[in-house]
């Protein structure tokens, strides 16, 4: 097979902070080392991307988002880039979609590259479904032609044929998509860059744009794809890099490579404790989640229920100082990222308990009808009255529903999941 | 597969060649942000493209009681002040409206060029191509103005060979609206000051250029005499009056001079655009 990407010691730094005289005084600095001949004086400081700890040891005004990247990928390969928030993913696939440059190093391909880091660059509001087939096609690199050969199996694909003279902005946020993705789906690139575009549209929509994704690699195109959605990345992709402070930990073997992967956060998964340095989206001193798992009725860890099978969500908080009253929110959702349930206590009168310095433990029943599926639990601590968040950690604990009940329930009768949550409703017939 | 490697890398080579192979690939997009342009421009009015030559008529009406009857500057014998105005108008609004809008290539279209690559060239060079469909609107409706006065209004027609020359002067006119375009996009990526100074700038720029008055109303001993001569556009929109009206300047030295300038000015704007297109994601 032969090698068509080639990354050669690519490395991508960021300066911190907003856009004033600082920076333009760094830009003279740069113009008169590069006047003299001498390299960019910037590049030798930097940190690494350890974004989490940024603060212990980085007074650098840069930051490395990648750091000597290097790697191969064959003809034919379907590679999934994995790696937590921060990691370096969507840095690197801005280089490789050729939408911004590597401070040093290069990147070499072969052939047509096509990118979809977005469904629907370039839609235009105002415009009809048509035009914007075309208008978005040609963005994407297609030449008119092409596109007028193809038209009528994207629009197929879409199954928006109604509304094709329509303005795509009296399109619903689902037709819309369809029509972006039945575009980028119809490419035919020699290599395909995707984001996490298919954590959009409906499961059913879901399940054909990844089996459009997978014939495209069978025709033995190259395909790049960076998400969080293991379970997709595991059955859509042939080998894996796993990126960790904008370096590759490893590249191989998908499973292997998720193994990997799970690994590092395998102390998470399995016991739901969250080590201090764990990826926190926001983190004022004061209290901090240290634990997030589900449980049994009986109070042992699980992280596998039958449908509708009542549980358990167990969590622990360090409390370093008295503080104002807090709530919590727990915020139950896909992988990928979509929350579609909020579990929280509304009555304050409940957090007053938690003020005081020390460890809290809260155990918290949950009695829903959850659809068959794999789901992850976010947690966050706010202050009451002002809102201001202490630790919010995202996607931390992972959990199954199966479609199987236990203790003599129900079993749920679909091969498809309608939606996230069978609502406790009262039939009669009158 | 035996094609050659295509590489990614900072900087890399200015290659002008590289640019208009990359452009002619991508025709059919440059169309495409045309025919977006002028459709969607004037989607959800009601009088559409008519409004084209309404800000012409008016701007023109203006100048007619302002320059005309209060400042009482005059204008050639044989046209009518009216389309002697719209006349400087439609070529100053296709070189003013070009370079406002390139100026902005790389601020407008950020969310854009975020996501996905192509030539950044297109888009300045499918404004341009909408600026030559308004230009056309524009100047079709001077023609008829110009026309009218001839057959009822009693003007003559003292038109001249260097007439066929406006297909030269309107690529000039282009070639200077992208070149500056350029360069105010390329620097407004990571600076915002210049946008301010555009907007308000391209207003003055119009009344050092002899849009609203002939150039032979400034003696040719005053300081302004020396200034307007400077300015490219001054030789430029002076030879598409003079192929109407044998009255004005057409001096072959002056446009070629007007030539270098605008050529310099397009290279400089062409490298600094292909040098910042590269990295501008990081700093818009």
């Amino acid at each position: 097979m032969s090698v068509v990407i080639k990354a050669e010691n690519i490395s991508k730094q960021y300066k911190l902070g907003a856009v004033g005289i600082s920076s333009l005084t760094d830009d003279v600095q740069r113009l008169i080392a590069r006047l003299k001949g001498k390299e960019d004086p910037f590049l030798k400081v930097g940190v690494e991307n350890t974004r989490d700890k940024v603060s212990e040891e980085g007074d650098s005004k840069y930051v490395w988002a990648l750091k000597d990247i290097n790697f191969e990928i064959n003809q034919g390969e379907v590679v999934g880039i994995i790696g937590k928030n921060g990691a370096g993913k969507s840095t690197l696939l801005k280089i490789l979609s050729r939408v911004t440059e590597p401070t040093q190093g290069q990147l070499k391909y072969k052939g047509r590259l096509a990118s979809l880091l977005e469904v629907g660059t370039g839609f235009h509001p105002d415009l009809s479904g048509r035009d914007n087939v075309f208008l978005n096609g040609a963005i994407l690199g297609m030449k008119k032609h092409e596109i007028a050969r193809k038209f009528d199996e994207i629009i197929e694909f879409s199954g928006v044929a109604k509304y094709i003279d329509t303005p795509v902005k009296r399109y619903s946020s689902g037709m819309y998509v369809r029509l972006a993705f039945a575009v980028a789906a119809h490419l035919d690139p020699d290599i395909l860059v995707i984001d996490e575009v298919l954590a959009v549209g409906d499961q059913e929509f879901q399940n054909k744009c990844i089996d459009k994704m997978k014939s495209v690699a069978k025709q033995g195109n190259t395909v790049i794809f960076v998400s969080h959605n293991l379970p997709t990345v595991k059955s859509f992709c042939t080998t894996g890099i796993f990126m960790k402070y904008g370096k590759i930990v490893m590249q191989g073997n998908i499973n292997e490579t998720i193994n990997e992967y799970l690994t590092e956060n395998k102390n998470v998964a399995e016991t739901g404790i969250i080590p201090k340095d764990f990826f926190r989206l926001h983190n004022t001193p004061g209290a901090m989640i240290t634990k997030v798992s589900c449980a049994s009725l009986k109070g042992e860890f699980c992280n596998e229920f039958g449908f509708g099978e009542k549980f358990l969500i167990e969590l622990e908080l360090d409390v370093e100082k008295k503080i104002n009253p807090i709530s919590i929110d727990l915020l139950i959702g896909m992988p990928s990222g979509e929350q579609f349930a909020l579990v929280s206590e509304l009555s304050r009168e409940f957090y007053k308990g938690l003020c005081e310095m020390g460890t809290h433990k809260i155990e918290i029943e949950i009695d829903e009808q959850i659809l068959p599926g794999i789901y992850s639990i976010t947690a966050g601590i706010s202050d009451q009255a002002s809102g201001i968040n202490y630790d919010w950690v995202e996607n931390v604990f992972t959990f199954r529903v199966s479609n199987v009940a236990k203790n003599g329930g129900l079993d749920y009768p679909y091969t498809v999941s309608h939606g996230f949550i069978n609502l406790k409703s009262n039939w009669k017939i009158k | 597969m035996v094609e050659d490697w295509n590489i990614v890398e900072k900087g890399g080579a200015f290659n002008l060649r590289k640019i208009f192979k990359d452009l002619v690939d991508y025709k059919d997009l440059i169309y495409l942000f045309f025919k977006r342009d002028i459709k969607s421009s004037y989607q959800q009015t009601i009088l559409g493209p008519l409004w084209l030559i309404i800000q012409p008529v008016f701007t023109s009406i203006v100048f007619t009681i302002v320059f005309g009857n209060i400042a009482k500057i005059p204008t050639p014998a044989n046209i009518s002040p009216f389309a002697f105005y719209l006349l400087g108008l439609s070529f100053w609004n296709y070189f003013a409206d070009c370079f406002n809008k390139i100026s902005g290539t790389f601020v407008n279209n950020s969310s854009v060029f975020g996501k996905v690559y192509f030539p950044r060239l297109a888009v300045p060079f499918s404004i341009l191509l909408s600026g030559i469909f308004k230009f056309s609107i524009q100047f079709i409706l001077f023609l008829s103005v110009y026309v009218y006065g001839v057959l009822f209004n009693g003007y003559t027609m003292h038109i001249n060979m260097t007439l066929l020359l406006i297909p030269v002067y309107l690529m000039l006119l282009s070639l200077f609206a992208l070149g500056l375009g350029l360069i105010v996009s390329s620097f407004t990526t990571k600076y915002r000051d210049l946008t301010m100074l555009v907007g308000f700038g391209v207003q003055l720029l119009m009344y050092a250029t002899p849009v609203a008055y002939p150039f032979f109303t400034i003696k040719y001993t005053s300081v302004f005499y020396k200034l307007l001569s400077a300015n490219p556009l001054t030789g430029l929109i002076e030879a598409c009056k003079y192929g109407f009206t044998s009255n004005g300047l057409f001096s072959v030295k002056l446009l070629t001079v007007d030539t270098l300038i605008i050529l310099l000015v397009l290279i400089i704007g062409m490298y600094i655009f292909s040098k910042v297109e590269k990295k501008f994601m990081d700093t818009v």
